[in-house]
């Protein structure tokens, strides 16, 4: 079902994503204001753009559209997509699995500078720039749709796991700038370190070029998956890997997921490994779990892990391998994001027959946020229990 | 029992046989065709698979002298190959799971068996094997919205001194490739492969073939005229990455 604009007052516009998340949209101060919330109120982003005013909005095909003399500008839904159907990638992969939202500005004419800064106010997020690839990483089999290259993955700045999944919000992708004649070009985005304001660049070669109007799609879409993929199996090796995090509280495991897929089907093995608790960089397993036949489409694939230990304050790496059932120099892949939040660690002699236990492995260069999460049940506080030793103490007196 | 599209192209252009794959895809996305099993004989090209580097797998020193084109398909891994106007490909489009990536396998086992061959799959391979050799290879695409692509090749003849040329494999290509003439000792008409292969599929797949067509729809050729430009680029050829969006930011 399409993802519907509600208006709730006359300047007051709402959306809920696939995973019932709330996107407000507002027309506040002649600005228009979109403020994207995930998990509840914990975290959001608010985005919006001075340099177009006006009194008036409309709202007219699930779209809310402020106009002024040099611009229009838009917010509505955005329905999840492949980079094949958006614009044209070889890559097919999809994107926005939840939806999202789309920020348009449309130019009237060209523009005094190439650039515009959309303000932000970011709460409880980390937006992490996804680079270009390089031969080297090509060859190696990462792959990194050409939005996703120069965009920023947005994720929470401390939690993740259980109703957190990866900590993953948003993906803001690469804008495209297109002309009246349907001519096309990559955009720039920028994010300061501050996470203050975010700067769209287009090529200014474009702008002199174009035929006007000119539009600039800059989309915010919601979903817990990387961007990227990397290779864990192919035909004639196996590779493992795997992001650290530390537990906030102590728990059992239920589950570990992760998010895989390739041309054929894989089997595939998952761990958790406590970090360096047999040494400097040698990590003890301490549960692990084969699936069969995990599919070929990009999918979460569960792994049943109940009842493993996990302690508050401690690492722990969670990790996967596959064993590429499909045909020779394919690759089954393992998504995540680049520039991640802690470690990540790589093997690229990995046995699927004889895992190595403890994982003797050093962190990465460039850490990775691989989209493998936990899912476990916090241990309760006891309270009863020193209410029950108290009276026996007191007896013995 | 469905009823399938069967076409035959017969020669075809290196850049065009290389983008039908891609001209099915969107056309089926936009529900302009059925369920579709294509034949075609490729001109002399050097294939590189989807995720190949060009520099380590093909002599372009040799391929630029002898005039011989390279082209990036849209399935494949790592590999390349030469063609020659005597392999025969094919390029199959259906709804994903309907029916499953062992079964399109097995139609090509299948088909060759109908021609007297001890075909078979090779485990965790896209290749099958008559006796121990590669005589055909395969490979799949999955899409989003669900469709896949099966694409692969049947080898009537080989030139084995163009394929060690034109490649840097270190493979010895005459122990592990063989091809139907040698095993069946005749001359073999592609017609005759097609007769067996398209067998192959109606008995696997339990599906039937309408009467064959030897040319595109308008529609068709529309979208592989606009492919064009994408699979003569150096940028696909080279990197494997191309779109329609022009990037100034990309780094040299």
């Amino acid at each position: 079902m399409p993802l519907q604009i509600v208006q709730t007052k006359p300047n007051n516009y709402h959306f809920k994503t696939k995973d019932n998340q709330r996107v407000d949209i507002e027309h506040r101060n002649r600005q228009l204001v979109v403020t994207l919330h995930k998990w509840g109120e914990e975290a959001s982003l608010e985005i919006s753009l001075d340099m177009v005013l006006s009194d008036k909005h409309q709202f007219l095909e699930n779209k809310i559209e402020l106009e002024n003399e040099a611009f229009k500008l838009r917010a509505y839904p955005i329905e999840a997509r492949s980079t094949s159907d958006l614009y044209g990638d070889s890559e097919d992969m999809v994107q926005c699995h939840e939806g999202g939202v789309r920020f348009e500005l449309v130019l009237k004419s060209k523009p005094s500078v190439n650039f515009f800064t959309i303000p932000i106010k970011a709460k409880n997020l980390r937006f992490s720039y996804q680079p270009f690839l390089t031969d080297e990483e090509i060859e190696a089999g990462h792959i990194r749709p050409l939005n996703v290259e120069g965009s920023y993955a947005v994720y929470h700045t401390t939690k993740k796991n259980n109703q957190y999944m990866t900590g993953k919000a948003f993906h803001i992708c690469r804008p495209i700038a297109e002309d009246a004649l349907g001519n096309k070009a990559w955009c720039k985005i920028e994010i300061d370190k501050k996470a203050t304001c975010l700067t769209i660049t287009i090529p200014q070669q474009f702008l002199d070029e174009a035929t006007y109007p000119v539009t600039i799609d800059p989309d915010f879409g919601y979903t817990s998956t990387g961007g990227s993929t990397r290779a864990i199996g192919v035909s004639d090796a196996v590779y493992r890997a795997g992001s650290a995090w530390t537990m906030p509280a102590s728990g059992e495991t239920n589950y570990l997921r992760a998010y895989i897929g390739g041309p054929n089907v894989a089997n595939c093995k998952a761990f958790i490994n406590q970090k360096d608790s047999e040494g400097a960089n040698s990590h003890g397993q301490i549960a692990t779990k084969e699936n069969l036949n995990c599919a070929a489409a990009a999918h979460w694939e569960e792994f049943t892990l109940t009842g493993a230990s996990l302690i508050a304050e401690s690492a722990y790496l969670l990790n996967i391998m596959a064993f590429y059932l499909g045909g020779i120099k394919e690759t089954y892949a393992v998504y995540y994001d680049a520039n991640g939040a802690v470690a990540s660690y790589w093997e690229s002699q990995a046995s699927y027959a004889s895992p190595e236990s403890p994982w003797n492995v050093s962190p990465e260069a460039t850490t990775l946020d691989y989209s493998i999460y936990v899912n476990y049940t916090k241990l309760a506080v006891k309270r009863g229990l020193f209410k029950g030793l108290f009276p026996r103490v007191i007896g013995k007196k | 029992m469905s009823e399938w599209r069967l076409l035959s192209l017969g020669a075809t252009d290196p850049y065009v046989s290389q983008s039908l794959k891609e001209m099915f895809l969107q056309a089926f996305k936009r529900e302009l065709i059925p369920n579709t099993l294509c034949f075609y004989v490729p001109k002399r090209h050097v294939w590189v698979g989807r995720r190949a580097s060009v520099e380590k797998q093909v002599d372009l020193e040799y391929c630029r002298k002898e005039k011989i084109p390279i082209v990036r398909g849209l399935l494949g891994g790592t590999g390349a190959v030469i063609f020659d106007e005597d392999i025969l490909d094919w390029t199959t489009l259906v709804l994903k799971e309907q029916p499953s990536i062992q079964d399109l396998r097995h139609c090509v086992a299948e088909g060759l068996r109908f021609m007297g061959l001890e075909a078979e799959l090779k485990p965790r391979s896209n290749d099958v094997l008559v006796g121990d050799k590669k005589i055909s290879g395969t490979a799949i695409g999955v899409f989003h919205g669900g469709f896949f692509i099966f694409g692969g090749d049947v080898i009537v003849d080989f030139n084995y001194d163009l394929c060690e040329n034109a490649l840097l494999s270190t493979k010895n290509h005459r122990e592990w490739v063989t091809t139907l003439k040698a095993q069946l000792g005749r001359e073999v008409s592609f017609s005759e492969v097609i007769s067996a292969l398209t067998q192959g599929f109606e008995t696997t797949l339990n599906i039937k073939f309408d009467e064959e067509s030897t040319s595109l729809t308008e529609a068709e050729k529309q979208i592989l005229e606009s492919l064009q430009e994408k699979y003569r680029s150096e940028e696909w050829t080279k990197r494997g990455r191309w779109s329609p969006v022009k990037d100034y930011w990309r780094p040299l």
